[in-house]
């Protein structure tokens, strides 16, 4: 969906990014990651084509970006920053019809589309369309860049920090959501962060950037188990074992047929992390897993959870 | 509010102290100094009388109401205080006006169509005292309309007394009755200046603004040339302009007609629209340099080109700010255009010369008043557009 061939750009003395070669398939999530000047958001901005590259190739559904009209191709994408930048002059409905207006959409259309995005990041229209950003909180704000985004239904969206401004509870929320949103419409999205916890929680596979170079494009599993160079281990650290435990959940975990009695109970949907915090505050090695019925399905020791998790 | 309770003793506010300063002021000028000028003819000197002179009894009300305001300026009288004292000062306004009014026609009646009547010194500071008690009342208004209430009404009501006829006997305005004909022309050559010349400079101002803000090469060059208009000083620049101006009206024939030449409204036109130019262009400039950079990213990744972005979001965004400039730059050019009168361009600055060469004081008032009167009507007038923009773009009050 989206490839990039030995992507180079300098600016003045320092080189941004330093021949990035990576592909994206379609409907993934993937997460461009590393320490702030590692060329990440650079990488980002070449797709679009706000920043031009000075060498190599980038493809978006085989096409060459570099041949493209950028303001056309920057409509058939979507862009959504950290700074959310809607235009406080215009009410929310204008804001997210942006890209439809652009595109010469009638009005009908247009509005339709608006009611249908305002719904779908959980904002009532009828509450919503006509009042003007300054109105809202900022994780509402962000709703709104996101729906503006996704305004003329784009295959591709670009997404630079988009979370990295708001309060952790309306970051929490808007980042379970997000990642619901994009399963089911199923974009493809490239994602700047330097939060490893956001990169861990929502990428299908995180691309590891430093000093522009690309280090490592993995799955988070794969950059747990097996870390190309030991700069991916001590960037991740420690911890890397329990982030990526907040990726799975209990469910498909071979359980136990023993008794469950006095043991704390967990659901089927409970990440593996909430399960060993679960654990170790009940002082137990073991959980008993609810059938959704009142009962227990069987119990999840704590040597299941560890084997399936290097599996 | 108005005092600090809490430490139990009463204690004078800023606001107070300013206020009780323009009723002491107020009061001392209706008691002592030349409140009118009665005068046998325009020429010849006359009676300077005090308030209490001239009107009497009349004067001891106006007497009490500056006590009032004074009283309404005291520790503990809080927002209630600033309110009485705000109103009661125009009422003072509107009643000194009636008061000298009545009097001069009262006086010409008695001593004949050749008299005149003219406002002297302490009626203009009692106006001024009047002035500086609404001003103290003002930062207690609250809302918009409680300061409507206590700026306007005194002056509405005076300019609906002077366009009623009501105060047709004072002198300046039998200078109006007298130089009537001269006198409109001269209005019309000093709008015709101030809104020609802003009018034009916003045009150029909005193309040279934006193209130095969008292309750093014209940066340089537009801001020097404007540089060197905004330092020359006014009468030496129209002095530089005779000789090209003059050569422009005598070999194009088209100019010529149009009443282009050395002296005249042509050099003082150009002068003034090299003035308004710098505000104009300066604040288009500088609000297309200072937008908020995430919002111009935002529109530029949304795929918009850069005429799109500049009329649907950046122009809009820097309007208030471009408002302002074309503000500065019609209050700048009102005052400017007196100087016309100085090389036969007209406005009302001639009325202003031919009143010092009469020496007579009130048809210099007569040229100045409507000078001071429109540069306060714009500024407040363009001040309201701005606010209005303003608040209808960031969604009304809330």
């Amino acid at each position: 969906m989206i490839r990039l061939e030995h992507v180079t750009k300098c600016f003045a003395e320092n080189t941004a990014v330093d021949d990035v070669s990576l592909e994206i398939k379609a409907g993934e999530l993937a997460i461009l990651l590393g320490p702030s000047g590692c060329g990440k958001t650079t990488t980002l901005r070449s797709i679009n084509r706000m920043t031009d590259i000075d060498s190599g190739t980038i493809f978006v559904d085989d096409i060459n970006v570099l041949e493209q009209q950028p303001d056309e191709l920057r409509r058939r994408i979507g862009y959504v920053i950290q700074s959310i930048g809607l235009f406080p002059h215009l009410t929310i409905a204008r804001n997210v019809a942006t890209v439809p207006r652009l595109l010469g959409w009638d009005a009908e259309r247009t509005n339709k589309r608006v009611n249908e995005l305002l719904e779908m990041v959980g904002l009532d229209p009828a509450l919503y369309a006509m009042k003007h950003p300054r109105e809202l909180s900022g994780g509402e704000q962000q709703r709104v860049g996101v729906a503006r985004a996704l305004a003329a239904d784009p295959a591709v969206l670009l997404m630079d920090e988009p979370f990295g401004a708001l309060d952790p509870l309306s970051r929490q929320r808007l980042q379970v959501e997000f990642r619901a949103l994009q399963r089911e419409l199923g974009t493809t999205v490239v994602f700047v962060t330097h939060d490893i916890e956001e990169a861990v929680l929502l990428g299908d596979r995180i691309a590891l950037m430093d000093h522009g170079r690309l280090i490592q494009f993995d799955r988070p599993e794969t950059l747990w188990l097996s870390p190309a160079t030991p700069f991916v281990s001590s960037f991740f650290g420690e911890e890397f074992a329990l982030k990526i435990l907040s990726r799975h959940t209990v469910f498909g975990i071979a359980l136990e047929r023993v008794s469950p009695d006095g043991l704390a109970q967990v659901t089927a949907e409970t990440s593996l992390k909430d399960a060993l915090a679960t654990m170790v505050s009940s002082g137990r090695d073991a959980l008993s897993v609810s059938d959704g019925l009142g009962g227990s399905a069987g119990v999840l020791t704590f040597s299941a959870l560890v084997h399936a998790v290097k599996e | 509010m108005a005092s600090s309770s809490n430490t139990g003793t009463l204690r004078l506010s800023g606001d107070q102290i300013v206020g009780m300063a323009g009723a002491l002021l107020g009061a001392l000028v209706t008691a002592v100094g030349t409140y009118l000028e009665l005068r046998p003819n325009r020429i010849l000197g006359g009676d300077s009388v005090t308030a209490i002179a001239a009107f009497g009894p009349g004067a001891w009300a106006l007497l009490g109401l500056w006590a009032l305001m004074f009283a309404a300026c005291l520790p503990g009288t809080g927002r209630t205080g600033a309110m009485v004292r705000g109103l009661v000062a125009n009422t003072t306004m509107v009643v000194s006006v009636l008061l000298v009014a009545r009097r001069a026609t009262a006086f010409v009646a008695q001593s004949g169509d050749v008299a005149r009547a003219s406002l002297g010194i302490s009626f203009w500071l009692s106006l001024g005292a009047a002035y500086i008690v609404i001003f103290s009342a003002l930062p207690r208004a609250k809302s918009r309309n409680a300061r409507a209430l206590v700026s306007l009404p005194g002056i509405v009501m005076i300019a609906g007394l002077l366009f009623t006829g009501q105060l047709n006997s004072l002198s300046i305005l039998v200078e109006y009755a007298v130089n009537a004909d001269s006198f409109n022309k001269a209005l019309v050559q000093q709008l015709s200046y101030t809104l020609g010349a802003t009018g034009i400079a916003l045009v150029i101002g909005l193309l040279a603004g934006v193209g130095a803000a969008k292309n750093p090469r014209l940066e340089g060059p537009v801001f020097a040339t404007l540089n060197i208009a905004q330092v020359l000083p006014s009468l030496s620049f129209i002095g530089l302009l005779i000789v090209p101006m003059g050569w422009l009206g005598l070999n194009f024939p088209a100019l010529k007609a149009l009443g282009v030449s050395g002296i005249g409204w042509a050099p003082v036109f150009v002068v003034l629209l090299s003035y308004a130019l710098y505000p104009i262009t300066r604040n288009v400039y500088t609000s297309l340099k200072t937008l908020d950079e995430s919002i111009t990213d935002a529109a530029r990744g949304m795929g918009m080109k850069p005429i799109q972005r500049l009329f649907t979001v950046e122009l809009p965004l820097a309007f208030p700010v471009i408002i302002a400039g074309v503000r500065i730059a019609a209050v700048q050019t009102t005052a400017a255009a007196i100087l016309a009168a100085l090389v036969g361009g007209g406005g009302l600055g001639q009325i202003v010369f031919f009143g010092v060469q009469q020496t007579a004081t009130d048809l210099i008032l007569l040229g100045v008043i409507p000078i001071v009167a429109l540069s306060l009507t714009i500024d407040a007038s363009l001040r309201f557009v701005e606010t209005l923009v303003r608040t209808a773009q960031e969604g009304g009050l809330t």
